[in-house]
C-alpha cells in the first residue's frame, strides 16, 4: 500500500509564529529512523515530540495512517505482515519539522502506532481481525485533544449545542434518518461534515454522544470526509449557518498562514446543564474546561509501540517515550492546543468513558497555563528545581511550585 | 544518509487573541474557583451574534454566592469532590457557562438508522 504523506505546517497557532519550509525527497529513509504511524489527526502532535526527539539525536518520520484505527492496526498485526507496510514518502523531521520525505527501503511496519482513541473502539473497524493488542504491544497514554464540533466563524451563527441536538445531526439525519429529528441550523445533510467510521475523532464523537459506532458514520448526502485538514476546509468555505463538522481543536490552524474561518462551538453533554467551551472562554487558551471535566469530549493519543521477547523498547523507541514527558515536549504540546498529561485533573479508561479524579505524580498546570496563554497566572509561585522553595508539600515542576 | 535539507523559515508574529488567564489551575480534587480571566459575551467576538433565539446566557446567570470555596457559578452547580460524572460536568466554575436553547425532538438509539 503507497502511502501518501502530508507535510505538515509548523503550527505554533496563536501564540507564536508560523513556519513554512520547503521540503525535498531525501530517497531512502536511514535504517535507524523511529517511524511512527497515526491518523491526521495526531500528527501535530507526533511531530511536536518528533522536533524534541531531534534534538537527542532520534530521527522520526511519520507516515499517514489515515485513520486512528490505522494506528492501532499497526500495533496489533504482526510485523511480518508486509501488506500495509509503510513503504512511500513519509515524512522526516528535525528539530525544524518538518522537514523532507524519504521512502522506506523495504516497505516495513512501524515502530509505534498512534491513535486517538483505545484500541477496543476500533473492534471490526479498519481491517482489524482482532482489538486486543498482542503479548509485548503497550499502549503509552500521550497527550489530550480535544474534539470539537466546529461551524463557520460568522457572527450570526451559533455559539453552543447540546448533546441531544448532536444526537439528532449525527446520529440520525446524517444517516439518512427521520428527517423530522432535524435540528435548525443544522438541517441540510448535505452540510455535516464528518468522517468515516475508522476515524478517531468520529468515534470520539459517536462514543460521547452514545451512538451505535459500528454502523456507518454517514449516508449521502451527509459527507465522511478523508482527514481533518478536508473538514477545516468544507467548514472554511460553507459560510452557511447550516454546516458543521467534526475536527479536532488542535486542527483548526492556519492554512498558508491564514486563519480559517472557523470556530468550535460550546459544548453541553448529556447530564450537564451548561455548555462549555474547551477553554474557559471562547478566545482563551486554558483548556481548563478539558483539564477538569466540564468539557466531555476529548481523547488521549495512544502510542503503541512492541517491546522484544527480552521485554524492552529498542532504545530510540524507549526515548521516544520517555520524551513525552519531558518539558520540551509538553511545551510544544501546549502551543498547539492540545493538553500534556500533566496537566489534566481528569481522567478516563475508555473513550467515551465516565471520568475519575486524576492527579499527575508531577502536575504542570502553572507551566501549562503560562505556556498556553504567554502569561503565568498570578497564583503560580515560581521556583528552581531541587530547591526548597515550594515547601514541604509541594515540588517544583517546569519552574512553577505544584502539589505533590 | 540524507541529502542536505534547504529551509525557508518565515516567521511571523500572530496576533495573541487568547484570554488573560489570571489564575492557577486548581491541582486539588476538591473545586477552587480562582479569579479567572473571564469574557462573557463580548460584542466583537462570534458569541454576540444572533441565532433565532438560539443564543445563550453566558455563566449561567449571576453568581449566587460563595459556599466555602465554590463561588456558586454557575447556579444549581456542584461544589464539592465529585465522584460522579454528572458532579464532574456540573461543578462549580469561574468558566463560561452558556445556556443552550435549542430544543430537539427527543431521541434515542432506537432511531438511528
Amino acid at each position: 500500500m503507497r502511502n501518501l504523506c502530508i507535510i505538515a505546517a509548523a503550527s505554533a497557532l496563536s501564540l507564536s509564529a508560523a513556519s513554512t519550509a520547503k521540503a525535498e525527497d531525501m530517497g531512502p529513509c536511514d535504517a535507524g529512523v523511529v517511524l511512527v504511524r497515526g491518523s491526521s489527526a495526531s500528527q501535530k502532535l507526533i511531530e511536536a515530540v518528533a522536533k524534541v526527539a531531534a534534538n537527542d539525536g532520534i530521527k522520526v518520520v511519520y507516515s499517514n495512517s489515515k485513520s486512528s484505527c490505522g494506528g492501532v492496526y499497526e500495533a496489533v498485526t504482526p510485523v511480518t505482515d508486509t501488506t500495509n507496510s509503510v513503504a512511500s514518502a513519509s515524512t522526516a523531521y528535525n528539530a525544524v519539522a518538518p522537514t523532507n520525505t524519504c521512502t522506506m527501503t523495504p516497505p516495513r511496519a512501524a515502530d509505534i502506532g498512534v491513535s486517538d482513541v483505545y484500541a477496543s473502539s476500533c473492534d471490526g473497524i479498519g481491517g482489524l481481525a482482532s482489538k486486543t493488542l498482542p503479548p509485548g504491544v503497550t499502549d503509552t497514554l500521550g497527550p489530550v485533544q480535544a474534539f470539537t464540533l466546529a461551524i463557520n466563524d460568522d457572527p450570526s451563527f451559533p455559539v453552543a449545542i447540546s448533546a441531544a441536538a448532536a444526537f439528532n445531526i449525527f446520529g440520525i439525519t446524517a444517516r439518512g434518518g427521520d428527517a423530522s429529528f432535524a435540528v435548525a441550523p443544522w438541517s441540510v445533510t448535505a452540510d455535516v461534515f464528518g468522517r468515516a467510521e475508522d476515524s478517531g475523532t468520529w468515534q470520539t464523537w459517536a462514543r460521547n454522544l452514545g451512538l451505535v459506532t459500528q454502523k456507518p458514520s454517514f449516508a449521502a448526502p451527509a459527507k465522511p470526509l478523508a482527514g481533518a485538514g478536508a473538514v477545516l476546509s468544507a467548514l472554511n468555505a460553507a459560510s452557511r449557518a447550516s454546516a458543521i463538522g467534526i475536527i479536532a481543536l488542535n486542527d483548526i490552524v492556519p492554512t498558508a498562514g491564514v486563519a480559517p474561518k472557523v470556530r468550535p462551538l460550546a459544548f453541553q453533554a448529556k447530564d450537564q446543564d451548561f455548555a462549555y467551551y474547551p477553554s474557559s472562554t471562547s478566545t482563551a487558551a486554558d483548556l481548563i474546561n478539558v483539564r477538569d471535566g466540564h468539557y466531555q469530549t476529548w481523547a488521549n493519543l495512544h502510542f503503541f509501540a512492541r517491546k522484544d521477547t527480552a521485554g524492552d523498547y529498542s532504545a530510540s523507541v524507549k526515548k521516544v517515550l520517555a520524551l513525552l514527558d519531558s518539558k520540551e515536549a509538553v511545551a510544544a504540546v501546549t502551543k498547539i492546543r492540545a493538553v500534556p498529561n500533566c496537566a489534566m485533573q481528569v481522567s478516563r479508561s475508555s473513550d467515551g468513558g465516565d471520568f475519575k479524579a486524576y492527579t499527575p505524580a508531577a502536575p504542570c498546570g502553572c507551566f501549562f497555563e503560562a505556556t498556553a496563554s504567554g502569561t503565568a497566572p498570578a497564583s503560580c509561585k515560581t521556583c528552581t528545581e531541587g530547591s526548597a522553595t515550594c515547601g514541604a508539600s509541594g515540588q517544583c515542576v517546569f519552574g512553577y511550585c505544584e502539589a505533590k | 544518509m540524507y541529502k542536505q535539507t534547504k529551509f525557508l523559515v518565515a516567521f511571523a508574529l500572530v496576533t495573541l487573541s487568547a484570554g488573560v488567564v489570571t489564575a492557577c489551575s486548581n491541582d486539588d480534587a476538591t473545586p477552587v474557583n480562582s479569579a479567572r480571566g473571564i469574557n462573557p459575551l463580548d460584542p466583537s467576538t462570534p458569541d454576540a451574534g444572533s441565532n433565532g433565539g438560539a443564543q445563550p446566557t453566558v455563566d449561567g446567570g449571576p453568581n449566587s454566592g460563595t459556599n466555602g470555596s465554590c463561588s456558586n457559578k454557575p447556579s444549581g452547580c456542584f461544589c464539592g469532590t465529585p465522584t460522579t460524572q454528572k458532579e464532574f460536568l456540573n461543578r462549580c466554575t469561574n468558566a463560561a457557562a452558556l445556556t443552550v436553547k435549542l430544543t430537539p425532538k427527543a431521541a434515542t438509539t432506537a432511531d438511528v438508522p
